[in-house]
């Protein structure tokens, strides 16, 4: 490589600095929401506890897809695949093998990450982007579905796999037990809660940043220097590690496996609940989840066939209103505010 | 030294680069003149790899990179900075500079202080976003970018566009310090005649995919005629 001789001392630099505001506002944010899990168990009836904690861990799959499309702008409609893939291998060696522990949680996230490697690899490097992209991640969601329904000496067929176990951690001497009811709560709080932190790490990081240049325009992050094939593999891969992980903790707190797990129906409310909530936020990923979840077990509860149509309409108005999703307008509304106020930053939304 | 030897390229299937020879040794300044839509602005994309090159050659020093994806150009030392700027709106000229620097080979993790001594605006904007700064600044932007990686070729295309002339005249002031300070080669792409003149030492002129005038900076005001008659102005 030509070395460049510049007239200018070699090691007289700038820091780059990172934002501490902004640091201290999502410590204050994730704090509030350890502070909100901690009190649901002496509030809610052990019914709505068990509830709860599946829309936790629905929500930790629901911010796996906000890194691949919020962030990397990949929209993939393969993330019940992962999710499920995750359950399935969660629940087969716990039913099949009695593996359990630390072993069976890596497993659960080992094989789709396994999987998602792979199929991001030839996809990505094979320069397979946008609707392609999403077409053959709905292909494999439902490829995956066949496998399952069709596999049924391992995978129970159209049942499932039932009596899956639940989880105990060892930690040294000591060990802790994820199969109570409270249990199952603080598991799916802390898969939320791990999912939550990696993705923050990712959003503040030099690989965030990348990600979102690659989504505004992907020519122009490769004349940066950036090998964006890898760059999307790797998002791909991180976003397959954490929906596996949702997958195998829902299994345990569900203590089951079902192919509903991993079908085309569950990657597109996935995709409601991230759109809903604000694709670009990771905030709107979750309050998607929560509204969405609890709005279709209300009304599933009195239209139990034509509740996904009441839900659908629901979106189409949310979408039309509110195109940056919930989390999205509010950001928006704060800025004018802060504006009119006088801020000098500007609310330029990402592409 | 970027040297592009015979390059045909295209858009599909659309030929629009008729066998270009380039070359510009370190140091030099070099502005690549021609009306719109004669394949200018494809050239550069070819050079950085953003377009295939169906045939002919791209070297840098003595490297053959016609075949390496565009990161890894940037990685062996071309810098580009296309028209339109290409910068984050939302981010903060830290962070373009940031992006900018996380790409190099070098893996930096601080930026190199002789991009504010060309660019001082940029030290004084640092914390401002990106699409909050006037044109001209956000020009220096987008040029301190592709600086951060500390590039041997840097290649710009129509950075004048949109940019009042005085300020235009600036940056080709900085540009042409920069160049001979540094040992940075420049390729240059313009339709600005006056820019093209404070800044090049000689000029490429591109008419249907193909260089056909080379000439020093100096013929641009002495020969006449000659401006009119390749440019059509």
């Amino acid at each position: 490589m030509t070395v460049i001789d510049v007239n200018v001392e070699q090691d007289s630099t700038v820091e780059v600095s990172k934002g501490k505001n902004g640091l201290v506002r999502t410590g204050g944010a994730v704090a509030a929401l350890v502070g909100v899990l901690a009190i649901l168990p002496s509030v809610l009836s052990p019914f709505n506890l068990i509830f709860a904690a599946q829309i936790l861990i629905y929500a930790t799959v629901a911010l796996s897809l906000q890194l691949l499309w919020g962030r990397a702008g990949q929209l993939s409609f393969g993330q019940a695949a992962f999710f499920g893939i995750g359950a399935y291998s969660y629940a087969i060696v716990g039913t099949r093998y009695d593996i359990g522990g630390w072993l069976s949680v890596g497993i659960a996230v080992a094989v789709p990450v396994l999987m998602a490697f792979v199929l991001g690899y030839f996809l990505f490097f094979g320069k397979v982007r946008d609707a392609y992209f999403s077409i053959v991640t709905l292909a494999f969601v439902l490829i995956a579905n066949q496998v399952v329904i069709s596999w049924r000496s391992v995978t129970g067929g159209d049942t499932g796999l039932t009596r899956v176990p639940g989880l105990v951690l060892p930690f040294g001497a000591f060990s802790i037990d994820f199969s109570t009811r409270n249990g199952r709560y603080y598991l799916a709080a802390t898969v939320l809660l791990v999912g939550l932190l990696v993705l923050l790490w990712v959003r503040s990081s030099s690989f965030g940043l990348v990600l979102e240049a690659i989504r505004d325009d992907e020519n122009r992050a490769a004349f940066l220097g950036y090998n964006t094939s890898w760059y999307l593999t790797a998002a791909f891969t991180l976003s397959a590690a954490i929906a596996g992980l949702a997958g195998g903790m829902f299994a345990s707190v569900s203590t089951l496996a079902a192919p509903d797990m991993l079908d085309q129906f569950l990657s597109i409310q996935i995709l409601t609940w991230v759109a809903i909530g604000g694709r670009n936020y990771l905030a709107g990923a979750l309050v998607g989840t929560v509204i969405m979840r609890i709005l279709s077990d209300q009304i599933s509860s009195f239209l139990t066939d034509s509740w996904p149509l009441v839900v659908g309409l629901f979106f189409i108005i949310v979408v039309l209103a509110f195109p940056q999703g919930i989390v999205g307008e509010l950001t928006r509304i704060k800025n004018r505010n802060v504006a009119r106020l006088g801020g000098r930053r500007a609310n330029v939304s990402p592409k | 030294m970027l040297e592009v030897k015979g390059v045909v390229s295209g858009y599909n299937k659309i030929k629009v680069l008729n066998e270009v020879d380039i070359r510009v040794e370190p140091g030099e300044r070099v502005v690549l003149l021609g009306r719109n839509g004669m394949g200018k602005t494809t050239l550069a994309k070819a050079i950085v790899g953003l377009l295939p090159v169906w045939s002919g050659s791209v070297n840098l020093g003595a490297e053959n990179i016609d075949k390496w994806q565009p990161y890894r150009r940037t990685w062996e030392g071309i810098g580009y900075v296309p028209q339109g700027r290409g910068l984050f709106p939302q981010l903060t000229v830290e962070e373009n500079l940031g992006i900018g620097l996380y790409g190099s080979l070098k893996r930096e993790s601080e930026l190199p202080e002789y991009v504010f001594e060309y660019f001082p605006v940029l030290h004084d904007r640092r914390n401002q976003t990106a699409g909050t700064l006037s044109g001209g600044e956000q020009q220096q932007l987008s040029v301190g970018r592709a600086l951060v990686g500390r590039p041997s070729i840097l290649i710009l295309d129509e950075p004048s566009e949109g940019i009042q002339p005085n300020l235009v005249a600036s940056i080709a002031d900085r540009l042409k310090l920069l160049a001979t300070e540094t040992g940075i080669g420049v390729l240059l792409i313009e339709q600005n005649i006056d820019a093209s003149t404070r800044f090049a030492e000689r000029c490429l002129f591109m008419d249907n995919g193909r260089i056909v005038h080379s000439c020093g900076v100096e013929d641009l005001t002495t020969e006449d005629g000659l401006v009119d008659r390749l440019l059509g102005v």
